[in-house]
């Protein structure tokens, strides 16, 4: 069994709501709302759930790109926020991000090779000379070509700043990667090449991923374990083919039901819920999913369901379960 | 079925500084009354600007409507003027555009926006027009549609104001619809309801509709006659059963192996390599020749027309015989 590299235990972020001439502090949105889980080393855990849900803030409260609320965020046993600046700046380079947009994710007035290689120079991994050889492997690995070391990012297309973003993170020999929507933005076709390309590297590198989307499809195709967020907490997770086969949780079903399948003669059984998600500054009591889902009962607008394992690491929150 | 709407080698090419894009490039299609036609294809393949082109919603300059027929009820909608295709947007032809935030007016109420197109193009007054709009509303499923029709667009969700912008496109009874990736900027669950909603009013009014989008799920789901599009062109063009199952083109079968799909397991993705090419610098013969992995010497040089290869299926490839 591969060890665990992650470690997230009752994460909170919570974004003050300010109002009023003196900006006084009226509310809070709750982004995200006790979250835990464990990602293994090697292992692509697959982060799903529609705008608004917290996947991301997840993703970026995790790396300490934002502070958290409540909580504790454990990388490789070490405890992100209790580092000092200096100790967190040297585990950096071990956890990455790739950003959803590849237009606003680059610097306009960098080079490729600069873009690539400032993370080199600032964390002194190598010696300056080595440098470009470095960066140009990163480029080959990523299917870009040595010429490019020289253009600026508004002369690639789409799925190729995706991948100088790739080269970005990977230059830096990361153990862990946050891809946040990386292939939202992307067409059909380039979207394939991009996802072939982080399975290759995973395989190749041993790469942990947390990969964000809101596209069900996708996240099964490339993921080992699969988690399912509503209003700013984890409502199910189990392994991929687990939970697409055995969802428990209504709005795991329901999420399942909506995707649309390019097979015309399929005729499948839907789940339409009704209204909209909620406002996150002001989540329903209880269980967040209770007013728009099918099968509530009493209880779920009383109490927060708890988030437990059901059997063989499927985890739901779910009062019906 | 009878024809609705029929386009005749439709041009429309974009005069810019760095030269002519052909956006659209001799493309001919029909819509038959009540038939959902599905209009595929990645981001710039010219889906959109081919239905901008029927409500002459082309921004001239730099647009222009070179040449061909778009023929609507007899009529060559090429050739109204500015007055006749007034009376025909927003009224038998109407749009719903992809972000309903940008496409409605902030600065009017949805019940403003909607009496609008209903004061202008039937016989009504404000007061029978206000009425009639919140009937709208009802229709497509707005809860307090009374209070709904005073709201401002951005005290509505997203799903919302995708909801009232096909209140405001079905409020004159349209005969043909043109949906422009209705649902792409909407969450899952919220695109289920909208293409629910959109069966239910086509059932209800046999309007045609012309749905544009690149998500080949909402295609199988929605369209009884599908095409598919690559860079200003029509490659394949079949009804939705035949594509599905037995795709030509094969820029239609990398497309839809490319994809993962929910309820199957793949190994691996197979992608189509490389990228659209350049409108300005479009390669020789077949557009499709540099990504594919089938070309032969003809591709290279002469670029193919779309033929019928069966009944009812057309391809625009050398790999296939015309059958007449």
């Amino acid at each position: 069994m591969a060890e665990t590299l992650l470690k997230v235990e009752n994460l909170k972020k919570y974004f003050p709501i300010k109002a009023g001439v003196f900006q006084r502090t009226v509310g809070y949105v709750k982004a995200v709302d006790d979250v835990s889980f464990e990602l293994k080393e090697g292992e692509t855990l697959g982060f799903v759930g529609e705008s608004g849900c917290g996947k991301s803030t997840t993703g970026r409260t995790i790396l300490r790109l934002l502070d958290k609320t409540d909580g504790n965020v454990y990388f490789e046993g070490k405890d992100i926020f209790s580092l000092s600046r200096k100790e967190l700046r040297s585990i950096r380079p071990k956890m990455q991000i790739i950003f959803q947009d590849p237009y606003s994710s680059l610097n306009p007035r960098m080079t490729v090779g600069e873009i690539i290689g400032e993370a080199l120079v600032d964390h002194k991994i190598v010696s300056k000379g080595e440098v470009k050889d470095r960066v140009l492997e990163a480029l080959e690995m990523c299917g870009l070509a040595p010429y490019h070391i020289r253009r600026y990012p508004h002369e690639f297309s789409g799925g190729q700043r995706q991948r100088i973003g790739i080269a970005r993170a990977l230059v830096l020999n990361p153990k862990f990667i946050v891809c946040d929507e990386p292939v939202s933005a992307l067409d059909v076709s380039i979207q394939s090449q991009i996802v072939n390309l982080l399975c290759d590297l995973q395989q190749k590198f041993g790469f942990s991923y947390m990969f964000i989307s809101h596209d069900l499809s996708v996240v099964k195709h490339i993921s080992h374990r699969v988690g399912v967020m509503y209003l700013g907490s984890l409502v199910e997770l189990a392994e991929k083919h687990e939970l697409y086969k055995n969802p428990l949780h209504p709005y795991t079903k329901a999420l399942l039901s909506a995707v649309p399948i390019p097979d015309p003669t399929l005729k499948r059984e839907r789940i339409i819920l009704q209204g909209d998600i909620p406002s996150p500054a002001n989540p329903p009591s209880g269980c967040k999913f209770h007013t728009r889902c099918p099968y509530k009962k009493d209880i779920c607008s009383q109490e927060v369901p708890k988030f437990r394992d059901v059997g063989g690491g499927h985890f739901v929150s779910c009062h019906l379960v | 079925m009878g024809e609705l709407l029929s386009i005749k080698n439709l041009k429309t090419y974009f005069y810019t500084e760095d030269g002519v894009i052909k956006a659209v490039d001799d493309v001919s299609l029909t819509i038959r009354e009540g038939e959902t036609l599905g209009v595929v294809g990645e981001s710039g393949c010219g889906k959109s600007i081919t239905a901008m082109s029927i409500l002459k919603l082309i921004p001239n300059p730099p647009g222009k409507i070179v040449s061909g027929e778009i023929i609507f009820e007899g009529k060559d909608l090429t050739k109204a003027t500015d007055s006749e295709i007034r009376k025909i947007r927003g009224n038998k032809i109407s749009v719903i555009f992809q972000e309903p935030m940008t496409s409605l007016n902030p600065v009017f109420t949805i019940g403003d926006q909607i009496i609008e197109a209903i004061v202008l193009h039937q016989n009504m007054n404000r007061e029978q027009a206000r009425e009639k709009a919140i009937d709208m509303l009802k229709l497509v499923g707005i809860p307090r549609a009374n209070e709904v029709v005073d709201a401002y667009p951005h005290e509505l969700s997203g799903g919302m104001r995708q909801r009232a912008m096909i209140a405001m496109a079905m409020a004159c009874n349209p005969k043909l619809l043109i949906a422009d990736e209705p649902t792409t900027a909407l969450d899952v669950t919220i695109q289920a309801q909208i293409l629910d909603l959109m069966r239910e009013l086509k059932n209800k009014t046999n309007t045609s509709i012309m749905l544009i989008t690149h998500d080949l799920g909402v295609v199988a789901e929605m369209a009884d006659h599908v095409v598919v599009m690559y860079a200003g062109k029509i490659v394949e063009e079949a009804d939705v059963f035949e594509i599905f199952k037995n795709p030509l083109h094969p820029y239609t079968i990398g497309l839809l192996e490319s994809k993962p799909i929910l309820n199957q397991d793949k190994e691996r993705l197979n992608s189509i390599p490389g990228q659209v090419p350049n409108p300005l610098n479009m390669p020789e013969g077949c557009y499709f020749h540099p990504r594919c992995s089938k070309a032969m010497d003809i591709c290279r040089k002469e670029q193919p027309k779309l033929c019928s290869v069966k009944d009812g299926h057309k391809v625009a490839c050398h790999l296939y015989k015309e059958v007449k």
